[in-house]
């Protein structure tokens, strides 16, 4: 390991928060992409820690959506995140509501007509609901609705949708929904994609990792000179993959892990003064992760220095 | 015009569907276009302003000036300065010309009823500010007469909810199909006579330059020893003894009075600071000597609608 002559005070370590075009992201935001572009409808699952949320933002704010006066707002993607706690249907058209900014306060029943006729004129075209697998059948039933309105006269609009869910196990959120034989979630399955309806975007392989690493590399060069990343995917790989981690046995490594493990080991190397990652630090940072990941911490005694500023009064 | 992002923390402050003042465009007006635009009933983009400020809507509300209207929380929703909202209102012009931070609607109109043109709703959605002027009775971009009541007998309403915006609260009748009756050549001119007036204490409003129009309409009524018959359509309102001391006073008088009398912006200029005596004869004045020094004072006080110009510069 490589050690810096510097003596004075290191600044603080500064963690990178880019959001990073991984293979899942490039896996997730080509089906909502898909979505958007042919009008289809997908269940759309990923494990926890994926990164399905930042995938939908950048694709919120990368569709252009904006308002200009006069009267001329544009929303081409309408992401929203489900209601949680339960909730009719109000709670999902409120949620909706608070994606245009601010709406007066109107009657359930004004408001219901009210998004159709805004959804129609924000050219929406294409709605995401991130932690779909909170939606309830009230949920469900109002979305049909709303997609009803748009898609019957004077709209005649088709929007896409994706319900967005996280998922684990063999366990797909609302497929059993839509699996009943009522006439409600029947025609709710008939509206989805026909090749690919429910969907489980998968994490990243070993190759995958490493070229994360590479990026990480470049990211954080600037505080660790000499840093070589992609020389540990191997370990990293075999260590994100534990059962611990990977409960479902997908041996895949999901974003959450990687970036946890390796923004943590590059903390405690620079706070080493280490130009390089320290291997045992990654090692023992893994191995927390993994083995002492239920650990419980004891704090006790005074910090060094007090984290906030004090002022005396009186 | 601007436009926000969705990055911008605008978005969540702002409604749906923007809409920004346009020339010569009323409050009123502003505010129902908004809910137009936004598919809302009319009167919920005031009612919501009004509970962001935690008070009640009144349906009487002229919006000559704010008067209640927080307009910075309407700036906030709508994403524009305060300068433009402002201009919405005669609020500036009447705070400049009474020397009040919050001068009343009633300085400006003491008889105010709510009237549209038929036409600037159906080419415009716009309802103008000169509509809230006393005595005007005709639009002065389309000359037709300015509608207060609906084919079903009802006086117009500016706010009602659940009525649509720009429609009959109850019938339901849209103001653009309101009937257009051409104002009368002779009418028209007089107002914009009025008008003349009107935006003459509106651009060079001082409380000195409404104190010499009301001294020059004292002292030409005392000199000319009568008033002229009222304008025709007027309906003589005897307002309460709170409000009566302001009558007198308000700019719709004023301007009346100024009609009435034959009197011009000039002559008001004229009578603006100290004369050798009081008359109105000087407004009129003439002298065949050279170098006369009264029409030179008379001539310096007017330089200024001789040469706007220059006044500009």
């Amino acid at each position: 390991m490589t050690r810096s002559l510097r003596e004075d005070d290191l600044p603080p370590f500064t963690v990178h928060s880019y959001f990073l075009e991984t293979a899942f992201e490039r896996r997730f935001q080509g089906l909502l992409l898909h979505a958007w572009q042919s009008r289809t409808w997908h269940v759309i699952a990923a494990i926890p820690g994926s990164g399905k949320t930042l995938g939908i933002q950048d694709i919120v704010l990368q569709c252009a959506s904006y308002k200009q006066t006069p009267a001329l707002t544009k929303l081409p993607v309408l992401a929203i995140r489900a209601p949680k706690n339960g909730g009719k249907d109000l709670a999902l058209g409120m949620a909706f509501c608070a994606a245009f900014g601010i709406v007066p306060s109107m009657a359930w029943y004004v408001r219901r007509s009210w998004l159709v006729q805004a959804l129609a004129d924000a050219h929406v075209e294409c709605i995401v609901i991130d932690d779909a697998q909170d939606l309830n059948l009230a949920h469900l039933a109002f979305l049909k609705e709303l997609t009803d309105n748009l898609a019957a006269p004077p709209y005649l609009r088709q929007v896409g949708l994706c319900l967005v869910s996280a998922h684990s196990g063999n366990v797909l959120p609302l497929k059993e929904i839509f699996s009943r034989p009522d006439t409600l979630w029947r025609q709710f399955r008939r509206r989805l994609d026909t090749e690919r309806p429910f969907c489980v975007v998968q994490g990243h392989t070993e190759e995958e990792v490493r070229d994360i690493l590479a990026t990480f590399e470049a990211m954080y060069r600037s505080q660790l000179p000499h840093l070589q990343l992609e020389r540990w995917t191997k370990p990293i790989f075999i260590w994100l993959t534990h059962p611990a981690l990977d409960p479902d046995g997908t041996k895949r490594v999901t974003m959450d892990h990687l970036t946890r493990l390796v923004t943590s080991a590059l903390r405690q190397s620079y706070e080493q003064r280490a130009t390089d990652m320290d291997g045992s630090v990654l090692q023992a940072t893994a191995e927390l992760m993994i083995l002492r990941r239920d650990e419980i911490v004891e704090i006790s005694g005074v910090p060094a220095t007090p984290s906030l500023s004090v002022q005396e009064v009186g | 015009m601007r436009r926000i992002h969705l990055s911008d923390p605008a978005w969540q402050t702002t409604f749906p569907f923007l809409v920004e003042p346009r020339e010569n465009e009323w409050l009123t007006g502003l505010l129902l276009h908004c809910d137009e635009v936004n598919h809302w009933s009319s009167g919920t983009t005031l009612t919501h302003i009004l509970r962001m400020n935690e008070q009640a809507a009144r349906s009487n509300l002229s919006l000559i000036v704010p008067s209640g209207v927080r307009l910075d929380s309407l700036a906030q929703v709508l994403a524009v300065p305060m300068h433009p909202l402002l201009a919405t209102t005669y609020q500036e012009e009447l705070a400049r010309i009474y020397d009040l931070s919050n001068p009343s609607a009633l300085l400006l109109n003491t008889s105010f009823s709510f009237q549209v043109c038929p036409v600037c709703v159906e080419e415009q959605r716009i309802l103008l500010r000169s509509l809230t002027l006393q005595h005007i009775t005709c639009c002065p971009q389309h000359q037709v007469a300015l509608v207060d009541t609906c084919q079903c007998g009802v006086s117009l309403r500016p706010f009602s909810r659940p009525a649509l915006p720009f429609t009959c609260y109850k019938c339901g009748l849209s103001w653009a199909k309101l009937p257009r009756h051409e104002a009368v050549p002779e009418r028209l001119e007089l107002e914009q006579t009025l008008l003349s007036s009107y935006d003459f204490f509106f651009t060079k409003g001082t409380p000195e330059l409404l104190a010499s129009a009301l001294r020059l309409i004292y002292d030409s009524v005392v000199e000319k020893g009568e008033i002229r018959v009222p304008l025709r359509d007027e309906a003589v309102q005897f307002l309460t003894d709170r409000s009566m001391p302001q009558r007198t006073s308000s700019l719709g008088y004023v301007v009346h009075a100024l009609l009435q009398l034959d009197l011009s912006p000039r002559d008001i200029l004229m009578y603006a600071g100290s004369l050798p005596w009081r008359s109105v004869r000087w407004t009129t004045f003439q002298c065949p000597a050279p170098n006369c020094p009264y029409v030179k004072m008379l001539r310096d006080r007017i330089h200024e609608l001789d040469d706007p110009g220059k006044d500009k510069a």
